[in-house]
């Protein structure tokens, strides 16, 4: 074992003393630093200028970009949650339509109406409009008194026959009251209508919605005749949704309404501010990735490149998500017939 | 104790080369410019394409001394910038360098009273009876005088593969070495 170990260092001295010799004959030529000399000097002035540049890229890459770029983002979204809470002040006047909404059902509002959402920066909101609405009894109300439950957002109860007679009115508000102007503004609604005939009540729906420049999303229907429900999704622009509102209300009778608004400016503004961040940050990469002289680096940025790549596209969709969601309302209107009252006629 | 002190006055010389100061730069070339040039020779097999390289290195190492981390071994990091400027030249050559090859060989040895050639020739020989990974860790190990784990960084692999290759390498060296008494 020793033996060997012994051979080995052998070896080892005598490649070392080998290339020893070789050295005293491969020196380099000693006119090597004149060769050398003018074209250091001619990079010298170049070269401080890049040390400079490299030195204030390597300052400015890692924590030090990333807390610039937060630093920025905060006050960007300052300044852009200021004018947007000013522009919401600025529109709050034109909201207080309570009463009007109100008298148009036959009710009373039990709660003012805010649909303007709180903005209170930098933390994130998503602030639901609140409207509550008790109506006053009906025909079948009389007869099997319920007391009136208070519903979330502009809804409302009635069982009034009649198209549209007894439920409320959006005409009375105008779109100012999703005050969407700046703001990133997710509508949504819910509407279940008592209608006469359930199919030709879904045709006018899918009619209304390609009217007002939307679509049908999904449909379904049950039940056999004269005891039919249907369920139809549609989306309609934004500036359409209290139109369309008021479209399916002449439809027949309203017997609940949920309108909801989700605030998602703050959401939207941060995934903004992140992708810019992450542009950034893949800009740099590609510039350093430029520079590299080994492959081992070359591998290691481009990594780090892949991962911002995918991080930006995964941002971006969600940004285009919301914007989706934003730029078009959702409305889910249910459809049914009324139901049968032979057992009352058959009272004694 | 040497070393150390040897070490601290290469750093001291990379700092004023990192504010701009060519004399002191001028002092790493002439330190390391005989190494750089047998290991490109060794490399080439070309004394122009060496020269040429090493100059190349030198200019690279000059524009880039300001990103080398001082306290750290100078030597690896010159080695491997020249490393990359030969593999990046032979790629960038293949056919060139087959064709300068062969001239090498059949240069004539009478114009060399010396015997430099001939010696060379010899050396060629010895290295050409390894593989190109195998004499490259040899030439970094044993020329220019990288410990394993700087031989390990310089050709961006492990340290247990180089440590395995210069111990494959020294064992098909064993047979030539001992039937050249020369050596």
């Amino acid at each position: 074992m020793n033996n060997d170990k012994d051979k080995s260092n052998n070896i080892e001295r005598k490649v070392q003393q080998f290339f020893q010799k070789q050295m005293e004959s491969l020196k380099a030529s000693k006119d090597l630093w004149s060769k050398l000399k003018p074209r250091l000097e001619e990079n010298l002035k170049d070269g401080e200028l890049n040390n400079s540049k490299r030195r204030f890229r390597r300052w400015l890459v890692g924590p030090r970009l990333i807390a610039i770029s937060v630093s920025v983002s905060l006050v960007l979204i300052m300044i852009i949650a200021s004018a947007v809470w000013l522009t919401a002040n600025h529109s709050t006047s034109s909201i207080n339509t309570t009463s009007d909404l109100a008298a148009a059902s036959g009710g009373r509002a039990s709660v003012p109406l805010l649909v303007t959402p709180t903005f209170a920066p930098p933390a994130t909101t998503i602030t639901q409009t609140s409207l509550v609405i008790t109506s006053p009894p009906t025909t079948v109300a009389a007869i099997t008194p319920v007391a009136p439950e208070p519903m979330i957002i502009a809804t409302t109860t009635s069982a009034t026959s009649g198209s549209g007679s007894g439920s409320s009115n959006f005409s009375d508000l105008d779109n100012d009251v999703l005050d969407t102007v700046g703001k990133q503004v997710i509508s949504q609604a819910s509407v279940s209508l008592e209608v006469t005939t359930v199919s030709t009540a879904l045709s006018q729906v899918e009619t209304m919605a390609q009217n007002l420049g939307g679509s049908v999303d999904s449909m379904s229907s049950s039940g056999e005749q004269n005891q039919e429900q249907a369920t139809v999704t549609i989306r309609v622009p934004q500036n359409q949704f209290l139109a369309a509102l008021n479209q399916l209300q002449s439809m027949g009778t309203v017997q609940s309404q949920n309108i909801t608004s989700q605030d998602v400016t703050q959401q939207y503004i941060d995934l903004q501010a992140q992708l810019n961040s992450a542009q950034l940050e893949e800009q740099s990469l590609q510039a350093i990735l430029a520079k590299a002289t080994t492959v081992s680096d070359e591998i290691a940025i481009q990594e780090q490149l892949t991962e911002v790549i995918a991080q930006a596209e995964s941002l971006q969709g969600q940004i285009n998500y919301i914007q989706n969601q934003v730029s078009m309302s959702t409305i889910t209107v249910t459809l049914n017939t009324p139901a049968t009252t032979d057992w009352y006629d058959r009272l004694p | 104790m040497i070393e150390e002190e040897t070490a601290t006055t290469e750093d001291q010389i990379v700092r004023r080369c990192q504010t701009g100061d060519r004399e002191a730069f001028r002092n790493l070339v002439d330190h390391y410019q005989n190494v750089l040039y047998g290991t490109a020779y060794m490399m080439t097999n070309n004394r122009t394409v060496a020269e040429d390289q090493v100059q190349e290195t030198l200019l690279s190492a000059w524009k880039a001394i300001g990103s080398f981390r001082s306290g750290h071994p100078f030597k690896p990091w010159l080695v491997r910038i020249l490393v990359n400027k030969v593999v990046s030249y032979q790629r960038a050559n293949s056919k060139t360098m087959e064709s300068v090859d062969s001239n090498q060989v059949t240069d004539p040895v009478g114009d060399d009273p010396a015997g430099d050639i001939k010696r060379e020739d010899q050396l060629q020989r010895v290295l050409q009876s390894l593989s190109q990974e195998q004499r490259q860790v040899v030439l970094l190990r044993y020329f220019a005088g990288l410990s394993l784990a700087e031989t390990a960084a310089v050709l961006g692999r492990r340290q247990g593969t180089v440590k395995s290759q210069v111990h494959i390498a020294l064992e098909q060296l064993k047979e030539f070495i001992e039937d050249d008494n020369q050596l």
